[in-house]
């Protein structure tokens, strides 16, 4: 899912996991506290917290 | 008033004949039902003092046992026990390396380790996955272990013959060379619903399993305490899901860790582990999340 942000001085597209929890993603930023609130906030609603790298299905063929 | 907790534990203590308690739906009447596969009547029932006999109605039913199946038995091949190129829809057929038996890799599940690290992998049961043979690490193997492996166990909550438990399950990782063997979905399920819907008396489900496939099922009795039979030992459980089958076997041998899920709103309501005759045992998936701190979302 894609979502436009914009401020007075830039607009930004973002990338946001559709399955983000917009309420979890907040506490995870509010924790992480200024100046860092941004930062971990956005990492979170991408489906990137926790420095994890994602959930990345494969694709191996196993059944040969 | 319904039997507590205590109560429903002291009746399947004293009683080794007995397989199942669980109080009617409707808890103003303050009747319960006792199930058993012996012939005893209420003269053989041993009741705590403050329990009104009169109360109490007797079933006859088979005993309850856990649904893994033994390797020996495999036979029959259908879409549900056979090999599944990545990524893998679970429902499907899963077997911890060197194990004579296997279960159902049950539906994909993620949590947050005491790192903070994420994970994504398999929820199925405890008697799947380890059996109190394998330790952390374990490789898992679909459909059996002449395959590569798609997961290692990562946690468990074992099962004790000593004290009442609640749940029978395990997770594995499926992160393999740097990418995730799983698909998020079940297989002819789809994707759930990451809301847990708990079980409901009368409400209808539905899980997919290597044996039976997609099957349906009847919540009949909620917060059940059930003596299951683990093969070398027995275990007690309390605060469990009954279903009864609708329209053929809702669960056979081979199904033990598929994920019961709510006709209701596509969310996971159990844990499928036991069953006996036409009635399937599920731990209450949100004991399970709790345990184990899962989420049922990518």
């Amino acid at each position: 899912m894609q979502i436009m942000v914009q401020s007075d001085k830039a607009k930004v597209q973002l990338e946001i996991d559709a399955q983000a929890d917009w309420t979890s993603c907040l506490i995870t930023g509010l924790v992480a506290a200024a100046p860092c609130f941004l930062e971990a906030f956005m990492k979170c609603i991408q489906g990137g917290d926790g420095g994890s790298t994602g959930f990345k299905p494969g694709d191996r063929e196993r059944c040969e | 008033m319904p039997l507590t907790k205590q109560q429903m534990l002291q009746i399947m203590l004293e009683n080794p004949d007995v397989d199942l308690v669980y109080n009617d739906h409707d808890t103003t009447l303050g009747t319960f039902h006792v199930q058993t596969s012996k012939r005893i009547t209420h003269h053989d029932l041993r009741l705590p003092e403050d329990v009104d006999p009169t109360k109490c109605t007797i079933r006859k039913a088979p005993p309850f046992h856990t649904l893994e199946l033994q390797r020996v038995h495999i036979g029959h091949i259908n879409t549900f026990n056979e090999c599944q190129d990545e990524p893998i829809k679970l429902g499907t057929q899963i077997q911890p390396q060197g194990a004579p038996w296997v279960g159902t890799a049950g539906c994909p599940v993620s949590w947050t380790d005491l790192n903070m690290e994420r994970h994504w992998g398999i929820l199925s049961n405890w008697h799947v996955f380890c059996g109190g043979r394998y330790d952390v690490g374990h490789p898992q193997h679909q459909p059996t272990d002449d395959r590569p492996a798609c997961a290692h166990l990562f946690a468990a909550t074992p099962v004790d013959a000593a004290k009442p438990n609640n749940t029978d399950a395990a997770i594995a990782d499926a992160l393999v060379d740097g990418f995730h063997s799983i698909d998020w979905s079940i297989l002819d399920i789809g994707r759930l619903n990451p809301t847990i819907s708990r079980a409901a008396v009368g409400g209808y489900y539905r899980k997919v399993g290597r044996t039976t496939g997609l099957t349906h099922a009847r919540c009949t009795a909620i917060n059940v305490t059930a003596r299951i039979g683990y093969g070398d030992f027995e275990a007690i459980f309390i605060e469990q899901d009954l279903f009864e089958d609708v329209e053929g076997s809702f669960s056979a041998p081979g199904d033990s860790g598929s994920t019961i899920v709510c006709d209701c709103n596509g969310g996971p309501s159990s844990l499928l582990f036991a069953g006996g005759g036409n009635q399937t045992l599920g731990n209450p998936i949100q004991l399970v999340a709790d345990k184990l701190n899962l989420r049922f979302d990518p």
